[in-house]
């Protein structure tokens, strides 16, 4: 490579010789070397992994190409919409077996229970509580609860009252449930 | 043992059935010279070879897609220059290496290097060369070592003849005067 000869070689070691005298004299050869039959070996070793680069790209090619992107995008956007269409329909399941059940109730309940199940606040809760001393009798049937025939409503409420960390929601909601199935079953009797 | 022309070379590799054979003479014809372009650049045997290996990988890859207006060669050159300056580049960031750093590391490594067969004086140009900017140290070489004309080096570099002159002139005074005071 350094035995070329280009026409303005001279003119080069002149303008060198000029700019940088002691630099010109340095001889212009190349210092580094390679492993023996480096060059021998290089062609086939570039050649096998230009090979190997091809048939990877053959193989694989589809993912460089843009439309594969577009295609993944579309069929994660659609088992999306799926999963979202799905949950949906389940929850709109949930909710008609739910509303199925009330009616299912709302057979045997009065239009004034079903309000009551709904909304309570303080004086329905004394109110529930009134009537459940009247609703003794029906309860004294049910063994469960046989033991709890005499129990009148001042008691349930001082007895709660005695309670550490009473809180009215609670009891409320305690009440709700414990109301809510008393009905239930009384009518089921 | 490889007389084709580069145009011959490229009409052969255009058959789909001689694309092997064509490409595998292209690499004989070029592959001394590309080397040591880019063993200049990075100074290491092993880092140089990777580089020669990508180089020739990427003309595999766009060789059908090189348009006939500039010379093979040059453009052979430009791939080279480029997958060796993005080696450096990319090795000094992994290193957090600034500019300097780096050419002290490349000055250290190559005297460490069995592949250096030159005598004190060669080892002393060569610390010297290194001690360049980048990109001085690229034309200095393209043109005092492998003595390519400006109007090449201009193809390859994509910079204006006028600009590559002064980068050389400037290159010999450097190493003029580091020579003068060591």
């Amino acid at each position: 490579m350094y035995n070329k000869t280009h026409k303005n070689n001279k003119d080069e070691s002149q303008y060198l010789k000029e700019l940088a005298p002691n630099f010109s004299k340095i001889e212009k050869k190349n210092p580094f070397m390679v492993p023996n039959d480096y060059f021998e070996k290089l062609p086939s070793i570039i050649q096998q992994k230009c090979n190997e680069k091809t048939l990877w790209e053959k193989r694989f090619s589809f993912i460089l190409r843009p439309q594969y992107y577009v295609s993944v995008s579309l069929a994660v956007i659609v088992i999306i919409f799926i999963l979202i269409s799905y949950n949906k329909s389940n929850t709109q399941k949930i909710l008609i077996a739910n509303n199925n059940n009330i009616e299912y109730y709302a057979k045997f309940l009065t239009e004034q229970d079903i309000l009551e199940i709904g909304d309570f606040d303080e004086e329905t809760l004394i109110e529930i509580l009134l009537n459940e001393t009247n609703s003794n009798k029906k309860i004294s049937y049910i063994s469960e609860y046989a033991d709890y025939k005499d129990i009148s409503a001042d008691d349930i409420i001082n007895y709660l009252s005695d309670e550490e960390d009473n809180n009215i929601d609670d009891m409320i909601n305690e009440l709700r449930v414990t109301s809510y199935e008393l009905r239930i079953m009384n009518y089921e009797l | 043992m490889n007389n084709y022309s580069d145009k011959e070379l490229l009409e052969l590799f255009h058959k789909k059935d001689n694309r092997n054979y064509a490409f595998n003479l292209l690499v004989r014809k070029y592959q001394k010279q590309i080397y040591w372009h880019i063993r200049k650049i990075v100074i290491n045997h092993d880092d140089t070879n990777d580089i020669v290996q990508n180089t020739f990988i990427k003309i595999w890859k766009n060789l059908d897609k090189f348009r006939e207006d500039s010379k093979l060669y040059t453009w052979m050159y430009r791939i080279a220059t480029n997958e060796a300056i993005s080696f450096i580049n990319k090795n000094r960031i992994k290193y957090f290496l600034s500019f300097t750093d780096f050419e002290n590391h490349f000055a250290n490594s190559f005297t460490d290097d069995n592949f250096f067969t030159g005598d004190e004086i060669q080892k002393k140009l060569q610390k010297v060369i290194l001690k360049l900017p980048q990109k001085q140290r690229i034309v200095f070489n393209m043109r005092y070592f492998d003595e390519i004309k400006y109007k090449e080096m201009s193809e390859i570099l994509n910079t204006s003849t006028g600009a590559l002159k002064a980068s050389y002139h400037i290159a010999v005074k450097k190493i003029k005067k580091y020579l003068t005071e060591n």
